[in-house]
This record gives structure tokens, C-alpha cells and sequence, in this order.
């Protein structure tokens, strides 16, 4: 399966978003817009964490969801990606292991 | 070349060099960036080719992952682009402030149209006054990161014979994750993530990925916007 069309409409779709910005540069936003849309991000990454669990068997789910919550605390200490991904591997291999 | 189009040239590719440069301690989360994307890539099956396509067409680390999650799941390609679209929903909001302070020329519109991101924006607004060239030079530095970590992490993909079998496709969540945790600064932020699963987990009940994921996240961003302006009444934004 070929994933080219995909790949092209979103390289087409992402430029238009960036240079629309640019077009528009005499637009005020109102505060209240520019408020939520800070949220939009988080909302959609949260979201996407649940997304991406979804359709995991039972026993799969269970330790997919403890090394999350473990890389969760890693990465609010820590705040750096590589160890947010790394703790959560090892925490997720090694009750694969189990 | 006449002196004074020697003299800009000049000028032009210092402050290219000067963003360049003061993106590169940034590759230090561009590169892992890359590595999660490409290991995602392989290990759900889309081919080097486009993986690395994407990285060069696309770029953006938020939205290639999306798109890797949505492919997965078997999404259509137009709820594919929604989607990712919905995702990139700060472009055009760093857009508008990238050109009020720049006032970019058609050309310098076509080359922020590929690599514009906020990392880049930040960079360059922090050295006063904001520069069109150093912006430029910031995101292309970008750029060149997270392609040699998109690079480095479909070489690692596809040195795994099967890299669901070990799974490697955790990556994906795992960078979901490392993106959101640093962004939740307080109770709103917490409210937002909160919200934004329980519906997301809601809806994958009974409507496909694309619906669950733009219901999770309207429903997270109110939420967050609601508490937001009731914290902070009245707080002038820039």
C-alpha cells in the first residue's frame, strides 16, 4: 500500500497553513481565540496518547498504561524527550518481560 | 555583483549562519524527535521513501505523527488531513506574528512557507531586532536535524525485522506523551488533558479515530479556554 497521495495532500495542506499566516499579517485575533487555540495542542496530544492505546489487548494495554504513567512522572522532572521515551521503553519491556 | 549588493549578500548570510547556529543545542530534541517519527514510520509500515518525504515536505513533528497514528488506525485520507490539519492549528497564528514585525516579500513568504516553526520564531525573536534571514537560517537548521533524525530512526526501524514484535510502535505514544507533559504549567492545562482523554475515550466507542481526536480536542480546549479566562480575567495578551 502506498501512503504517496497522503504524503503530498498534507505537504500541500501544511504549507497553506503556514503561508496563510504570513498573508494575513494585518489580522487582529481576539484575545479570547488566541486564549483557546493555546489549548488546542495540548487537548489534541492527550487525544492522540488515548488514540494510539486504543484496540491494545488487555494484558498489552495494562503495561503500555504504567510505563506511560512511569515516563509521565520521568518526563515532568526531567522535561526532556530522550528520557520521557527511554524511561518509558525500559519500564514498558521489562513488564513485557514479566 | 555592485558593492552594495555584495554588502547584503554578505549581511544575508551572517544572519542565516547566526540562526543556524543557535538552533543547533535544539537538535538535542529535533534528533530524538526524528528518531521516534522514523521508528513510528517503519514500524506501521509506511516505506522509507515517503517516510523521509515527509520530513522534507511536511515537517513538522506534531503532525507527522499524527499522521502516523491516523494511517495506522486506517483512516481516510481526507480525515488524515483534517486531522493533521486541526494539529497544526498555531501556523497560521505564527504566521500572522512572524510577517507583522518581518513585512516578508513573496519570496521570503515562500521559504518561511516550508520552515516556519515556533522553535525557529522563538530563536529569531529573541535576538532583537527580529531578522527575516536569521529566521530562515534557524528553521533550516531545523530542517536539516530532525531530516538526519528521521533518517537515523528508519535506519534503526528497519534494522528490526519486525519492529512491532517488540514494540517499537510505543514510541508513538511515548512522543505524544514527552511533548505534551512539559506543556501542562497548571490547572487549566491539567483540565484540558483530562478532559480531551475521557472524551477521546468516549467517542473511540462509537465514531472513528479522526471524530474521536477533533471531539477530544474541542471539547480539551474549551475546557482549558473556560478555566483559562475565569483564572485570568481580563489579562491583556500580546
Amino acid at each position: 500500500m502506498t501512503h504517496l497521495w497522503t504524503v503530498l495532500a498534507l505537504a500541500a495542506g501544511t504549507l497553506a497553513m503556514r503561508v496563510s499566516g504570513l498573508a494575513l499579517q494585518d489580522v487582529r485575533i481576539p484575545d479570547t481565540w488566541e486564549r483557546s487555540l493555546r489549548y488546542v495542542p495540548l487537548a489534541l496530544l492527550a487525544a492522540l496518547v488515548v488514540v494510539t492505546l486504543n484496540g491494545q489487548p488487555a494484558g498489552e494495554l495494562g503495561a503500555r498504561v504504567a510505563a506511560l504513567l512511569a515516563a509521565a512522572a520521568v518526563t515532568y522532572r526531567a522535561g526532556r524527550m530522550w528520557a520521557c521515551i527511554a524511561s518509558g521503553m525500559a519500564v514498558y519491556l521489562l513488564l513485557d518481560l514479566i | 555583483m555592485t558593492t552594495q549588493a555584495a554588502t547584503r549578500f554578505i549581511a544575508r548570510r551572517s544572519d542565516f549562519l547566526e540562526g543556524f547556529v543557535a538552533m543547533l543545542p535544539l537538535w538535542s530534541g529535533a534528533i530524538p524527535s526524528g528518531i521516534a517519527y522514523g521508528v513510528a514510520a517503519t514500524s506501521i509500515g509506511i516505506g522509507a521513501f515517503e517516510a523521509q518525504l515527509m520530513s522534507l515536505t511536511v515537517f513538522t513533528a506534531a503532525g507527522q505523527l499524527t499522521a502516523v497514528s491516523l494511517i495506522d488506525a486506517g483512516s481516510s485520507l481526507l480525515t488524515t488531513v483534517i486531522t493533521v490539519m486541526v494539529v497544526n492549528a498555531q501556523f497560521p497564528l505564527l504566521g500572522i506574528a512572524a510577517a507583522r514585525r518581518l513585512r516578508p516579500t513573496l519570496g521570503q513568504r515562500a521559504q518561511l512557507g516550508l520552515l516556519l516553526t515556533d522553535a525557529a520564531f522563538g530563536i529569531a525573536a529573541a535576538r532583537e531586532p527580529l531578522r527575516h534571514y536569521v529566521l530562515v537560517g534557524a528553521g533550516a537548521s531545523m530542517y536539516l536535524g530532525w531530516n538526519i533524525g528521521t533518517a537515523l530512526g528508519l535506519t534503526v526501524g528497519n534494522a528490526f525485522g519486525d519492529p512491532r514484535a517488540i514494540g517499537l510502535d510505543f514510541v508513538v505514544t511515548l512522543s505524544f506523551l514527552a511533548v505534551l507533559v512539559p506543556l501542562i504549567k497548571g490547572k487549566p492545562e491539567l483540565a484540558t488533558v483530562v478532559v480531551a482523554a475521557l472524551v477521546a475515550v468516549a467517542v473511540l466507542q462509537l465514531a472513528p479515530v479522526g471524530v474521536a481526536i477533533l471531539a477530544a480536542g474541542a471539547a480539551g480546549s474549551l475546557t482549558g479556554a473556560v478555566l483559562d479566562s475565569r483564572a485570568r480575567p481580563g489579562r491583556g495578551g500580546p
